[in-house]
């Protein structure tokens, strides 16, 4: 049971990195633009996180060495501290965007005001984390968050065309014109970005430190990366397939978290709406909690200073304060008024830039046989994750032009 | 508005037609006062009037079908609220980026094409409203469904001329 138990870290990263608000949105639009023609992004996305969340769950085991220790380490302190400002303000804005879809979702729940939803949420979550154990935390949002399967439900339940979902993990542009080849472009390098988004490296680094794991679990350590993110991804597939089926043929470019929502439960009747709502509600809260505590995780980590949420709070006070600032200073971002969907759409990309600083230097651990042991990598790990490697830093190279050339992804 | 869709099929098609009546009349209203609020503004291409063409037509796509599926009452109240909303604030953000395109020396048929689109996003802001007051009413949302049904093929006619 304990074991069963433990599946939900992966089930939390996975969620809260795939299914947080951006993915919602961005995996809906890529399939009301291209129908299938982008489910090998969602593969070849699930395929990198998976090697690379198992390979940093190994390093935390093995070395004792979390991501952001990893990174001092291997980048130095000067291209360390950067990447850390950079990793943290990309967690800051992500955080802000997740909170800002709290309050959209328990206004759609609710009816009650946004701002007012917004605050509300954000001490509740406050209060929540502080008093919960790690375990609670990737439990609670672990578990509530399958709740989305709602929209793999209703995607089949609209019966699309298999064989035509299968050639979907074929990468190919059937439609021709320049414009629709940048977006293209543009959507792949997006999804592949969201389903690797840092804090899902860091969050499941620093959770198998919080839950203790030894080198004896690291079987546990691929089965929990591998079965979490599949999950995820699944629900992401389902997404992509609610967009080809319901709005491209009817020529909609869904824009609004209440219209990927709307996709969820569009076969069914009002409790699937629920559901729906729910379901979202438990990932996007899940990913808010996420990039909340990857910061604090990511200042104590590289200072070398106390952290964890198992620890006394006094013994830990950097960390707590760290976290707590993380949401406090996301909710007055978003009582600023900036649309949650404005800043997601950025920090994907943004989050693509950053990228390389922080596969790298888990890549280079990982190789490292002076502290791996009979656990380093093996040669083909090597030859995989340097080819994910050369791929995610050809996606960072590629991402801002992209996003100049088709406006953000505007069809 | 619920009882319009209580008479017969030739009343409706002459409510259609006043309907379409009012709408060009409308566009040629709105014709002069798009190129006034264009002075100063940067020229409008063809693809970024397309562009704008595209997403009205989605908005209005997006309304239509949320419209008929709330008149089939699947949807819970506070959520249609809420979309409806969210819905209508995206249609007033349309409308406010698409008077940054408007300009007197873009080609005609590219600021008759503009001068449609702001017209009919004024007409699904209105239809978007009335769906809000009309909830639990299905023959009213489904004869506001039709009208926003007419403005997206209005919209989608607009786009092909181009």
């Amino acid at each position: 049971m304990k074991k069963l138990l433990g599946i939900t870290l992966g089930i939390m990263t996975a969620l809260g990195g795939f299914v947080d608000l951006g993915q919602i949105v961005f995996t809906t639009q890529a399939g009301a633009l291209f129908g299938y023609q982008l489910l090998w992004a969602i593969a070849l996305g699930t395929f990198a996180i998976i090697v690379y969340m198992e390979m940093c769950g190994r390093v935390a085991v093995v070395a004792h060495e979390p991501v952001f220790a990893t990174v001092r380490t291997r980048l130095g302190n000067r291209l360390g501290l950067a990447t850390l400002i950079a990793s943290n303000l990309l967690n800051l804005i992500t955080c802000s965007a997740e909170l800002g879809g709290v309050a959209i979702i328990i206004h759609l729940l609710t009816g009650w005001n946004e701002r007012l939803a917004l605050i509300g949420a954000t001490i509740i979550l406050i209060g929540f984390v502080l008093i919960s154990r790690f375990q609670w935390i990737e439990r609670t949002f672990g578990l509530s968050g399958l709740l989305m399967i709602v929209f793999a439900v209703s995607a089949v339940a609209l019966h699309p065309d298999w064989h035509q979902l299968a050639r979907g993990f074929v990468p190919g542009l059937e439609s021709s014109g320049s414009n629709r080849g940048l977006l293209y472009a543009y959507f792949a390098v997006g999804i592949f970005s969201a389903m690797l988004m840092e804090y899902e490296v860091h969050f499941y680094s620093s959770g198998a430190i919080e839950e203790d794991w030894k080198p004896k679990d690291l079987g546990e350590n691929f089965m929990v990366a591998s079965l979490g993110s599949i999950l995820g991804s699944l629900l992401t597939v389902g997404l992509l397939v609610l967009g080809a089926l319901l709005f491209l043929p009817r020529h909609v470019f869904p824009e609004l978290l209440s219209t990927a929502i709307f996709a969820g439960a569009y076969p069914f009747a009002q409790k699937a709406i629920v559901f729906a709502l729910l379901g979202t509600l438990a990932c996007i809260t899940g990913a808010a909690v996420e990039t909340a505590l990857s910061g604090a995780y990511n200042v104590c980590q590289f200072y070398d200073l106390p952290w964890g949420k198992n620890l006394p709070r006094r013994s830990a006070p950097i960390y707590n304060l760290g976290w707590i600032g993380m949401f406090a200073v996301a909710s007055i971002i978003v009582l600023t008024g900036l649309r949650p969907l404005q800043l997601v759409n950025f920090s994907i990309i943004f989050g693509m830039a950053v990228m390389p600083f922080t596969y790298y230097p888990i890549l280079r651990a990982a190789a490292d046989p002076k502290i791996m042991g009979k656990h380093v990598n093996t040669r083909l790990e090597n030859v995989i994750g340097t080819a994910l490697l050369v791929l995610i830093i050809l996606c960072a190279i590629s991402a801002f032009p992209l996003m100049i050339l088709t406006h953000a992804g505007q069809p | 508005m619920a009882d319009k869709t209580n008479h017969g099929p030739a009343h409706r098609q002459r409510l259609n037609l006043k309907g379409e009546h009012h709408r060009i009349t409308g566009a040629f209203l709105a014709l002069p006062l798009v190129l006034l609020l264009g002075c100063g503004q940067k020229q409008a291409s063809r693809r970024e009037v397309q562009s704008a063409l595209l997403k009205s037509i989605s908005l209005a796509s997006e309304s239509e079908i949320f419209i008929q599926y709330l008149g089939q009452e699947r949807s819970t109240s506070n959520f249609a609220l809420g979309h409806l909303q969210y819905l209508r604030d995206e249609i007033t953000r349309t409308i406010s980026d698409n008077s940054k395109l408007n300009t007197p020396p873009s080609p005609a048929p590219l600021t008759n094409a503009l001068a449609i689109d702001n017209f009919q996003l004024r007409s699904l802001q209105q239809e978007v409203d009335a769906s809000r007051q009309s909830s639990g009413q299905p023959s009213a949302l489904d004869a506001s469904a039709q009208r926003i049904r007419e403005i997206r093929i209005t919209l989608q006619k607009a786009n092909s001329s181009l």
